[in-house]
Protein backbone atom coordinates (compact mmCIF):
# COMPACT_ATOMS: atom_id res chain seq x y z
CA UNK A 1 0.00 0.00 0.00
CA UNK A 2 2.71 2.10 0.29
CA UNK A 3 2.09 3.63 -3.38
CA UNK A 4 3.15 5.87 -6.01
CA UNK A 5 5.10 8.06 -2.85
CA UNK A 6 7.41 5.23 -2.84
CA UNK A 7 8.14 5.20 -6.37
CA UNK A 8 8.49 9.25 -6.33
CA UNK A 9 11.07 8.18 -3.88
CA UNK A 10 12.67 5.39 -3.63
CA UNK A 11 11.46 2.86 -6.40
CA UNK A 12 11.24 5.40 -9.91
CA UNK A 13 10.36 1.94 -11.61
CA UNK A 14 6.96 2.96 -10.40
CA UNK A 15 6.68 5.95 -12.14
CA UNK A 16 7.84 4.67 -14.93
CA UNK A 17 5.38 2.04 -14.92
CA UNK A 18 2.59 5.19 -14.61
CA UNK A 19 3.63 6.72 -17.45
CA UNK A 20 4.04 3.31 -19.58
CA UNK A 21 0.40 2.72 -18.38
CA UNK A 22 -0.91 6.16 -19.02
CA UNK A 23 0.76 5.58 -22.48
CA UNK A 24 -0.82 2.66 -23.08
CA UNK A 25 -4.65 4.32 -21.92
CA UNK A 26 -4.03 6.81 -24.44
CA UNK A 27 -3.17 4.27 -26.76
CA UNK A 28 -6.45 1.92 -26.16
CA UNK A 29 -8.49 5.45 -25.75
CA UNK A 30 -7.63 6.14 -29.50
CA UNK A 31 -8.31 2.60 -31.03
CA UNK A 32 -11.33 2.36 -28.79
CA UNK A 33 -12.88 5.80 -30.69
CA UNK A 34 -11.26 4.83 -34.27
CA UNK A 35 -12.30 1.39 -34.54
CA UNK A 36 -15.51 0.42 -36.58
CA UNK A 37 -16.60 -2.52 -35.00
CA UNK A 38 -18.68 -2.52 -31.72
CA UNK A 39 -17.41 -5.91 -30.52
CA UNK A 40 -13.81 -4.36 -30.76
CA UNK A 41 -14.67 -1.54 -28.80
CA UNK A 42 -16.24 -3.63 -25.73
CA UNK A 43 -13.19 -5.68 -25.99
CA UNK A 44 -10.81 -2.64 -25.85
CA UNK A 45 -13.14 -1.40 -22.91
CA UNK A 46 -11.83 -4.43 -20.83
CA UNK A 47 -8.37 -3.55 -21.72
CA UNK A 48 -9.25 -0.07 -20.83
CA UNK A 49 -10.45 -0.95 -17.21
CA UNK A 50 -7.63 -3.26 -16.46
CA UNK A 51 -5.01 -0.59 -17.31
CA UNK A 52 -7.41 1.69 -14.88
CA UNK A 53 -6.60 -1.01 -12.00
CA UNK A 54 -2.69 -0.78 -12.29
CA UNK A 55 -2.97 2.89 -11.92
CA UNK A 56 -5.35 2.65 -8.61
CA UNK A 57 -3.03 -0.06 -7.51
CA UNK A 58 0.34 2.35 -8.42
CA UNK A 59 -2.02 5.63 -6.46
CA UNK A 60 -1.76 3.18 -3.39
CA UNK A 61 -5.67 1.68 -3.90
CA UNK A 62 -4.54 -1.72 -4.07
CA UNK A 63 -7.93 -3.75 -2.70
CA UNK A 64 -10.16 -0.95 -5.05
CA UNK A 65 -7.92 -2.36 -7.76
CA UNK A 66 -8.54 -5.62 -7.32
CA UNK A 67 -12.07 -5.21 -7.06
CA UNK A 68 -12.12 -3.07 -10.30
CA UNK A 69 -10.55 -5.94 -12.04
CA UNK A 70 -13.00 -8.45 -10.81
CA UNK A 71 -15.87 -6.76 -10.74
CA UNK A 72 -15.88 -4.10 -13.08
CA UNK A 73 -13.86 -6.09 -16.07
CA UNK A 74 -15.18 -9.51 -14.54
CA UNK A 75 -18.86 -8.49 -14.75
CA UNK A 76 -19.38 -5.42 -16.59
CA UNK A 77 -17.89 -5.78 -19.61
CA UNK A 78 -18.36 -9.25 -19.33
CA UNK A 79 -22.14 -8.38 -19.79
CA UNK A 80 -21.56 -6.20 -22.39
CA UNK A 81 -19.72 -8.81 -24.48
CA UNK A 82 -22.29 -11.73 -23.67
CA UNK A 83 -24.94 -8.95 -25.21
CA UNK A 84 -22.70 -7.99 -28.21
CA UNK A 85 -22.76 -12.03 -28.64
CA UNK A 86 -26.69 -11.78 -28.85
CA UNK A 87 -27.33 -8.95 -31.01
CA UNK A 88 -24.38 -9.36 -33.30
CA UNK A 89 -22.61 -6.67 -34.86
CA UNK A 90 -24.52 -4.83 -37.52
CA UNK A 91 -24.16 -3.72 -40.87
CA UNK A 92 -22.40 -0.48 -41.60
CA UNK A 93 -20.14 1.55 -39.40
CA UNK A 94 -21.29 2.26 -36.13
CA UNK A 95 -19.12 5.14 -35.24
CA UNK A 96 -19.93 8.48 -37.11
CA UNK A 97 -16.89 11.18 -36.71
CA UNK A 98 -17.28 14.78 -36.65
CA UNK A 99 -14.69 17.44 -35.43
CA UNK A 100 -16.97 19.34 -33.33
CA UNK A 101 -17.71 16.46 -31.31
CA UNK A 102 -14.11 15.97 -30.89
CA UNK A 103 -13.99 19.76 -29.90
CA UNK A 104 -16.90 19.97 -27.42
CA UNK A 105 -15.89 16.56 -25.85
CA UNK A 106 -11.82 17.87 -25.35
CA UNK A 107 -13.23 21.32 -24.05
CA UNK A 108 -15.50 19.31 -21.49
CA UNK A 109 -12.91 17.10 -20.13
CA UNK A 110 -10.73 20.08 -19.65
CA UNK A 111 -13.45 21.69 -18.08
CA UNK A 112 -14.28 18.84 -15.78
CA UNK A 113 -10.16 18.07 -15.19
CA UNK A 114 -8.87 21.05 -14.91
CA UNK A 115 -9.99 21.94 -11.25
CA UNK A 116 -7.92 18.64 -10.44
CA UNK A 117 -4.59 19.64 -12.40
CA UNK A 118 -4.93 22.89 -10.05
CA UNK A 119 -5.58 21.14 -7.36
CA UNK A 120 -3.20 18.78 -7.69
CA UNK A 121 -0.05 20.73 -9.14
CA UNK A 122 2.73 21.29 -6.77
CA UNK A 123 1.06 19.37 -3.85
CA UNK A 124 3.28 16.59 -2.86
CA UNK A 125 0.66 14.01 -2.24
CA UNK A 126 0.94 11.20 0.19
CA UNK A 127 -0.27 7.39 0.17
CA UNK A 128 -3.28 6.59 1.89
CA UNK A 129 -2.38 3.87 5.00
CA UNK A 130 -4.21 0.35 5.07
CA UNK A 131 -5.44 0.97 8.67
CA UNK A 132 -7.55 4.05 7.09
CA UNK A 133 -9.09 1.33 4.64
CA UNK A 134 -9.42 -0.97 7.52
CA UNK A 135 -11.19 1.68 9.41
CA UNK A 136 -13.50 2.72 6.71
CA UNK A 137 -14.45 -0.39 5.95
CA UNK A 138 -15.06 -1.52 9.40
CA UNK A 139 -17.91 2.07 9.80
CA UNK A 140 -19.37 0.14 6.80
CA UNK A 141 -20.57 -2.48 8.49
CA UNK A 142 -21.06 -1.07 12.27
CA UNK A 143 -22.00 2.54 11.79
CA UNK A 144 -23.65 2.27 7.85
CA UNK A 145 -25.44 -0.74 8.11
CA UNK A 146 -28.83 0.32 7.13
CA UNK A 147 -27.36 2.02 4.54
CA UNK A 148 -25.25 -1.48 3.18
CA UNK A 149 -28.69 -3.11 3.38
CA UNK A 150 -30.91 -1.03 1.87
CA UNK A 151 -27.89 -0.60 -1.02
CA UNK A 152 -28.06 -4.84 -1.68
CA UNK A 153 -31.74 -5.20 -1.33
CA UNK A 154 -32.04 -1.97 -4.50
CA UNK A 155 -29.51 -4.28 -6.10
CA UNK A 156 -31.02 -7.32 -6.27
CA UNK A 157 -34.32 -5.85 -7.04
CA UNK A 158 -32.01 -3.95 -10.20
CA UNK A 159 -30.99 -6.76 -11.14
CA UNK A 160 -34.32 -9.25 -11.27
CA UNK A 161 -35.60 -6.07 -12.97
CA UNK A 162 -32.86 -6.41 -15.30
CA UNK A 163 -33.86 -9.83 -15.80
CA UNK A 164 -37.43 -9.59 -16.45
CA UNK A 165 -36.46 -6.98 -18.92
CA UNK A 166 -34.67 -8.90 -20.87
CA UNK A 167 -36.88 -11.91 -20.81
CA UNK A 168 -40.11 -10.29 -22.25
CA UNK A 169 -39.95 -10.20 -26.00
CA UNK A 170 -42.78 -9.20 -27.23
CA UNK A 171 -42.49 -5.27 -26.56
CA UNK A 172 -45.38 -4.72 -24.37
CA UNK B 1 4.64 11.66 -11.18
CA UNK B 2 1.84 8.65 -10.46
CA UNK B 3 -0.94 11.19 -9.55
CA UNK B 4 0.23 13.50 -12.42
CA UNK B 5 0.36 10.45 -15.05
CA UNK B 6 -3.26 9.76 -13.15
CA UNK B 7 -4.84 12.40 -13.76
CA UNK B 8 -3.45 13.03 -17.67
CA UNK B 9 -5.02 9.38 -17.91
CA UNK B 10 -8.20 10.63 -16.28
CA UNK B 11 -8.25 13.06 -18.54
CA UNK B 12 -8.23 11.36 -21.71
CA UNK B 13 -10.37 8.83 -21.01
CA UNK B 14 -12.86 11.57 -19.76
CA UNK B 15 -12.30 12.89 -23.22
CA UNK B 16 -12.43 9.68 -25.36
CA UNK B 17 -15.87 8.46 -23.47
CA UNK B 18 -17.33 11.41 -24.45
CA UNK B 19 -16.37 12.09 -27.92
CA UNK B 20 -17.39 8.44 -28.38
CA UNK B 21 -20.73 9.40 -27.00
CA UNK B 22 -21.21 11.55 -29.41
CA UNK B 23 -20.27 9.89 -32.59
CA UNK B 24 -21.57 6.31 -31.90
CA UNK B 25 -25.04 5.10 -34.20
CA UNK B 26 -24.88 1.62 -31.63
CA UNK B 27 -26.38 1.61 -28.39
CA UNK B 28 -23.84 -1.13 -27.39
CA UNK B 29 -21.20 1.14 -28.32
CA UNK B 30 -22.80 4.12 -26.49
CA UNK B 31 -22.97 2.36 -23.10
CA UNK B 32 -19.16 1.23 -23.89
CA UNK B 33 -18.33 4.71 -24.61
CA UNK B 34 -20.11 5.97 -21.13
CA UNK B 35 -18.08 3.55 -19.00
CA UNK B 36 -14.74 4.84 -20.90
CA UNK B 37 -15.74 7.87 -19.08
CA UNK B 38 -16.60 6.73 -15.82
CA UNK B 39 -12.78 5.14 -15.69
CA UNK B 40 -11.96 8.20 -16.22
CA UNK B 41 -13.66 9.97 -13.72
CA UNK B 42 -13.09 6.89 -11.19
CA UNK B 43 -9.18 7.60 -11.65
CA UNK B 44 -9.92 11.65 -10.92
CA UNK B 45 -11.92 10.97 -7.88
CA UNK B 46 -9.18 8.80 -6.44
CA UNK B 47 -6.59 11.61 -7.03
CA UNK B 48 -8.37 13.98 -5.64
CA UNK B 49 -9.09 11.74 -2.56
CA UNK B 50 -5.40 11.33 -1.90
CA UNK B 51 -4.98 15.05 -2.47
CA UNK B 52 -7.60 15.32 0.44
CA UNK B 53 -5.88 13.55 2.01
CA UNK B 54 -2.44 15.01 1.60
CA UNK B 55 -4.22 18.22 3.08
CA UNK B 56 -5.26 16.59 6.15
CA UNK B 57 -8.98 15.77 5.65
CA UNK B 58 -10.58 12.09 6.14
CA UNK B 59 -10.36 9.85 2.66
CA UNK B 60 -10.70 6.67 2.79
CA UNK B 61 -14.34 7.37 2.40
CA UNK B 62 -13.65 8.27 -1.38
CA UNK B 63 -12.18 4.74 -1.79
CA UNK B 64 -15.80 3.36 -0.59
CA UNK B 65 -16.95 5.71 -2.83
CA UNK B 66 -15.82 4.53 -5.47
CA UNK B 67 -16.02 0.98 -4.32
CA UNK B 68 -20.25 2.14 -4.30
CA UNK B 69 -19.63 3.44 -7.58
CA UNK B 70 -18.07 0.44 -9.58
CA UNK B 71 -20.81 -2.01 -8.06
CA UNK B 72 -23.49 0.64 -9.28
CA UNK B 73 -22.10 0.40 -12.49
CA UNK B 74 -22.26 -2.99 -12.75
CA UNK B 75 -25.77 -2.80 -12.08
CA UNK B 76 -26.23 -0.43 -14.50
CA UNK B 77 -24.94 -2.28 -17.43
CA UNK B 78 -26.85 -5.28 -16.83
CA UNK B 79 -29.73 -2.63 -16.65
CA UNK B 80 -29.09 -1.24 -20.00
CA UNK B 81 -27.66 -4.09 -21.66
CA UNK B 82 -31.14 -5.95 -20.36
CA UNK B 83 -33.20 -2.74 -21.98
CA UNK B 84 -30.59 -2.81 -25.46
CA UNK B 85 -31.06 -6.65 -25.81
CA UNK B 86 -35.56 -5.89 -25.96
CA UNK B 87 -35.18 -3.11 -27.87
CA UNK B 88 -33.15 -5.69 -30.52
CA UNK B 89 -35.84 -8.02 -30.03
CA UNK B 90 -38.79 -5.46 -30.61
CA UNK B 91 -37.03 -2.95 -33.35
CA UNK B 92 -34.33 -5.24 -34.48
CA UNK B 93 -31.37 -3.74 -34.62
CA UNK B 94 -29.39 -1.71 -32.18
CA UNK B 95 -28.56 1.24 -34.20
CA UNK B 96 -30.18 4.74 -32.68
CA UNK B 97 -31.08 5.60 -36.80
CA UNK B 98 -33.52 2.76 -36.72
CA UNK B 99 -34.57 2.99 -33.02
CA UNK B 100 -35.66 6.72 -32.59
CA UNK B 101 -39.20 6.38 -32.21
CA UNK B 102 -39.20 4.22 -28.99
CA UNK B 103 -43.20 4.94 -28.06
CA UNK B 104 -45.21 2.21 -27.82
Amino acid sequence: MSGYAAADTAAPAFAAASIAITASLVGLGALFTLTRRTFYAVLLLAFIGIAVACHMALLGFAYLAAFHAVMYVGAAVAFLLLTMAMVGEEPGPSVRHKPEAAVAAAITALVVGGPVVLAVAGTPLRPLPAEAWAEAAARLVTDYWFGLVAVLVALVSILIEAVAVARRGDGT
Amino acid sequence: MIAEAAVVSGIALLAYGLYSVLTSRNLLRMLASVEVAFNGVLLLVLVLALHAYSKGFEAAEAGLLVLAAIVLTAVEVAVLAAIILLTYRVKGSVMVDKVRELRG
